[in-house]
């Protein structure tokens, strides 16, 4: 089931246009990569990215930036701050008719997990509370992926990351739940949140385009693989960000003024097993031993989600 | 005596663990050693470097490795590209360990390599048996022999604590195994250089300080001032195998156009998608993804 797209019906609706230049230094096989990719080609030229430390670090290397206008780099806590002094400053220039209204551009927050979830959650919520008028694209690999994989917020229970090996007193690996962003957003009502995939080309970008005709804060969380951390191979990126779909892992959904709507429901939902047992960083719930009661509880979450939001028309 | 092995390749190759195991090896044959990997941000595909130093004394140096008595070429493609810099700090003496199938003669010709080149198709022996281009216990078999650092079984121990400790599954460590001893046997034994002096010992010196002058922002800051010009980088070199797209099977569904992370496919003005090979760094997403699999996957030419 999918709801009515209303711009971007088919792949042949896809702007040939790119706005992101190739030549980067990301990874082979990036999922946040292929997500800031096709955000961008929805949302169009006229955006000034304001990114904050971590994988897309790597976007712009000096002398080499793949964007064609401009790009301002912040520490980890304070994208939003940045893009709050950017947007203050293109109003006060129009304000004052030294920048006419029409080069205006929209003002884009790019931001890892690590980031989002932890150190830069204040300065997020804060721009939100204050109804900031910018674009908040979060790609979520589940961890701090830059650095070598450690523990994010985001990181879901039963992954390994390279600060919660799974061992003898933790043989789940990460032992806390994920931190839902998508809530965490929602309970202050902006006009626009989304949870996109780029195994779903036309649903992100059908999002990034009806986000543009509302003014404030407006979430982009984006499933974002990443074959080194996950240990999966760079050619099943987009295979993988399928499976978090059709085993009801990863919801696509759209929260508008607060009101939630899935976009995308599998027929059937795949057991959540499939997802796990095709990336190295869920190997231990299956060798040396089937840690079935884990296997058991990760399914129960995926179904009691559903539950609810089926309860809740959602 | 101190010896000191450069080693150069990209991530995910197997770069940093290559030379942990060469060290290893070093360390349970009695000796002193030094380990370590040098890269930026995390990235598959990009140059890394490590250094390993071994010696029958204390190692009272730390730091670059700029004068290698032995570097090693984990991936050729890295000989074209000057900033990666493998081949600095050589001299005729130098021991170089290139990842080809080629003869020495040949490569060292092409690449004008004035040092001794030792060449052996690690790529092939590791796709052979791994099915994946992870090099790393091939390549320290291959540096083990030709740099006559430790015995076979010397360096199998060396390899299984090093891999077991970096949480790889039994049935993977003994094919790794396999492969280290198969590139033990296949490298000839050449042995590394005698050398009075350290070579670099006078760059190494402390220099008068130099003071950073006050500038102002505009002038101090790294801005880019023009557009897309990520688009100069060519990253070849980055593939192992390069994404064939034929026609004669292609639906021009534009799925692979869609789905490619690097926005490295375009279509063509009748609608068939072309790869920009400058700038694919060989995912091969677009290939799972076809759905009439129209994309071949083709090794690229090893140098």
């Amino acid at each position: 089931m999918q709801t009515h797209r209303e711009i971007f019906r088919s792949i042949k609706d896809i702007p040939r246009e790119e706005f992101l230049a190739g030549g980067t230094g990301l990874c082979g096989g990036c999922g946040g990569l292929l997500g800031l990719r096709l955000f961008s080609k929805a949302l169009g030229p006229n955006t000034v990215f304001v990114n904050a430390a971590g994988c897309m670090t790597l976007l712009a290397v000096f002398p080499f930036s793949p964007f064609r206008g401009s790009w301002l780099y912040t520490a980890m806590a304070c994208a939003p701050a940045g893009a709050q002094g950017v947007r203050d400053a293109l109003d006060v220039l129009i304000e004052k008719g030294r920048l006419p209204p029409s080069d205006d551009v929209s003002v884009v927050v790019v931001t890892g997990d690590g980031a989002a979830h932890g150190i830069g959650l204040q300065s997020t919520l804060a721009a939100v509370h204050r109804g900031l008028d910018f674009f908040y694209f979060c790609y979520d690999n589940e961890a701090f992926g830059n650095t070598g994989f450690q523990m994010s917020p985001s990181s879901p229970l039963g992954s390994r990351t390279a600060t919660t090996p799974p061992g003898s007193t933790a043989p789940a690996g990460t032992t806390t739940r994920k931190q839902d962003l998508f809530e965490l957003w929602r309970a202050q009502s902006p006009p626009f949140v989304a949870t996109v995939s780029p195994a779903y080309p036309l649903d992100l970008m059908d999002k990034v385009a009806r986000a543009k005709r509302r003014a404030g804060p407006k979430l982009f969380l984006s499933f974002a693989t990443c074959p080194p951390g996950w240990g999966v191979e760079p050619a099943d990126a987009v295979t993988v960000a399928k499976l978090a779909v059709e085993t009801g892992v990863w919801p696509l959904k759209e929260a508008v003024d607060g009101a939630v709507t899935h976009t995308v429901v599998p027929h059937r939902f795949r057991p959540v097993e499939d997802y796990l047992v095709v990336q190295t960083r869920y190997r231990h719930l299956f060798e040396p031993v089937r840690q079935e009661e884990l296997l058991r509880q990760l399914q129960e979450v995926v179904d009691r989600y559903w539950a609810s939001a089926h309860n809740n028309n959602g | 005596m101190l010896w000191h092995i450069r080693f150069h390749g990209r991530g995910g190759e197997g770069v940093k663990l290559a030379c942990r195991i060469v060290t290893r090896a070093g360390f349970i044959a009695g000796m002193t050693v030094q380990d370590s990997p040098l890269y930026g941000a995390e990235r598959r595909g990009a140059p890394v470097v490590a250094f390993a130093r071994i010696a029958d004394e204390p190692i009272l140096e730390r730091g670059y490795i700029e004068c290698p008595d032995a570097v090693v070429v984990m991936d050729a493609s890295l000989l074209r590209h000057a900033d990666a810099g493998v081949l600095s700090g050589i001299d005729a003496q130098t021991v170089v360990l290139v990842n080809s199938p080629g003869q020495p003669q040949e490569v060292a010709r092409s690449f004008g390599i004035v040092g001794h080149v030792v060449t052996l198709d690690v790529s092939s022996l590791a796709l052979d048996v791994l099915g994946k281009h992870v090099l790393s216990a091939p390549v320290a078999g291959f540096v083990a022999r030709v740099c006559r650092l430790v015995p076979r079984e010397t360096l199998a121990t060396a390899v299984r604590t090093e891999l077991v400790a970096a949480g790889i599954p039994p049935a993977a460590v003994a094919r790794n195994l396999a492969l280290a001893e198969r590139a033990f046997a296949a490298a000839p034994s050449v042995g590394l250089p005698v050398r009075r002096e350290n070579r670099c010992a006078s760059s190494t010196a402390a220099e008068s300080p130099f003071v950073v002058p006050h500038l102002p922002p505009r002038v101090a800051a790294p801005t880019i001032g023009a557009p897309a010009t990520s688009a100069l980088r060519t990253l070849e070199g980055w593939r192992v195998y390069r994404p064939v797209i034929e026609r004669n099977r292609c639906t021009r569904c534009l799925i692979c156009f869609a789905l490619c992370p690097e926005g490295a496919i375009a279509l063509d003005g009748q609608n068939y998608p072309v790869v920009d090979y400058a700038h694919c760094k060989g995912c091969l997403v677009c290939a799972t993804e076809c759905p009439p699999g129209a994309i071949d996957q083709v090794r690229e030419d090893a140098a």
